[in-house]
């Protein structure tokens, strides 16, 4: 676990860091506006109906987003350690949210408040752009994700999942996983007892 | 592609239906006229291919663009479509300068402005309200891609039918019911049957 967002960074956002100097005032300015949570297991850090203020970025645990659809939850955004969240129309447009974001490993995470962000970026241009540089990555494996759910069959999204993200698969309870795939839990089950067979025959 | 002159405050406009209220000051707005053409071209026209590296954004005037993968050689998967006042380019291209995996293509004879990304990137530099433009931009795809992941992983046929239409001020009217029913991801006939259903709820 990292003391401070600048150590984050280091570690995990080496390439968008390194494109942009900071100078000491920066790095100062940067870790007093990182606010550094800790949470303990299934605690929420957002309801719904709130206009959503937070931009996290998740050191230890993981973080999942979700809202309410008939009766279900769906489960919308996984994060682990490196990972950040947005509850992305609420927060850019601040309007209010339908979604919650909550624990399900006990946490850590910096938390960047949109005002205080929105001020810091104003004064401080080189911040600016390495915000900038953070929601293109962002962006990038949004797209990414959407490219690997366009129309793909449930084992071949379970497939990629495995390989970028393991962590995801070990960790997060399969409800959960099988809502972030846009599968039913039942189609979930069966892809892993199949895979399992395959394993053996192998 | 044809360079015609237009007026300049109409990409002003059309962009803000979409990026919110951007006052761009005289001097910005002079300096991004300067690097952006306004481009006509024909229904059908191919405005960025797959392989292609994309160095522009463009941004809908008038018309309508599609975003679409070539899936198995042939078959056209939509991505998105861009109408009046959206933004459209290839993110991965204009980001990381990557060979584009997506062709853009003009449905309807379009109007667009192109605005050249060196010479944008420069200019974002140099006059801080262009790079707020920027960041709206980003903000935009942003949302609309989170919104777009939302609609194909939990929509029924119903709902994303009625979200490209509601998203995109009756898109479903504009284009031919192959696309519509690529991008929900349905047979032509399964849209038949939705569209039928949801005419009968109306009357």
């Amino acid at each position: 676990m990292e003391k401070n967002f600048y150590d984050y960074l280091i570690k995990h956002n080496n390439k968008e860091l390194s494109s942009v100097l900071l100078s000491e005032e920066s790095i100062e300015r940067l870790k007093d506006c990182a606010r550094m949570v800790k949470l303990s297991k299934g605690e929420l850090l957002q309801i719904e109906g709130e206009v959503s203020q937070i931009w996290g970025f998740v050191t230890e645990g993981l973080i999942r987003t979700y809202y309410k659809k008939d009766e279900n939850e769906v489960t919308d955004q996984l994060a682990h350690e490196g990972d950040d969240f947005i509850d992305y129309k609420s927060f850019f447009r601040e309007i209010p949210s339908s979604c919650n974001i909550q624990t399900i490993e006990p946490s850590v995470v910096f938390i960047f408040k949109k005002k205080e962000l929105d001020a810091m970026c104003e004064i401080d241009k080189d911040i600016k752009k390495l915000f900038t540089l953070l929601k293109k990555k962002n962006l990038l494996k949004l797209k990414e994700r959407l490219d690997d759910s366009v129309f793909e069959p449930a084992k071949v999204k379970f497939s990629s999942l495995m390989e970028k993200t393991p962590q995801f698969v070990l960790r997060v309870p399969s409800i959960y996983i099988a809502s972030y795939l846009g599968i039913t839990p039942e189609t979930l089950s069966r892809i892993r007892a199949k895979m399992k067979i395959d394993e053996r025959n192998v | 592609m044809k360079r015609i002159i237009i007026n300049k405050s109409l990409l002003q406009f059309e962009a803000k239906r979409i990026l919110g209220d951007i006052k761009l000051s005289p001097e910005a707005e002079n300096a991004l006229k300067e690097i952006t053409s306004i481009e006509k071209v024909k229904k059908h026209a191919k405005i960025l291919s797959s392989g292609e590296v994309c160095d522009f954004i463009g941004i809908v005037m008038k018309g309508l663009v599609q975003i679409y993968h070539v899936k198995d050689g042939k078959k056209r998967v939509s991505d998105n479509f861009a109408t009046e006042g959206y933004p459209f380019f290839d993110i991965d291209g204009y980001i990381n300068g990557k060979p584009s995996s997506v062709e853009i293509e003009a449905l309807e004879a379009t109007v667009f402005a192109k605005i050249d990304k060196k010479k944008f990137e420069s200019l974002c530099e140099e006059y801080e309200d262009l790079d707020d433009l920027y960041t709206k931009i980003l903000e935009h795809e942003m949302i609309s891609s989170h919104e777009r992941l939302n609609s194909v992983l939990h929509h029924d046929a119903e709902e994303k039918y009625s979200y490209l239409d509601e998203s995109r001020n009756g898109l479903t009217a504009r284009i031919s019911s192959i696309n519509v029913a690529s991008f929900i991801g349905v047979t032509q006939e399964t849209l038949c049957r939705i569209k039928a259903k949801m005419t009968d709820t109306l009357y």
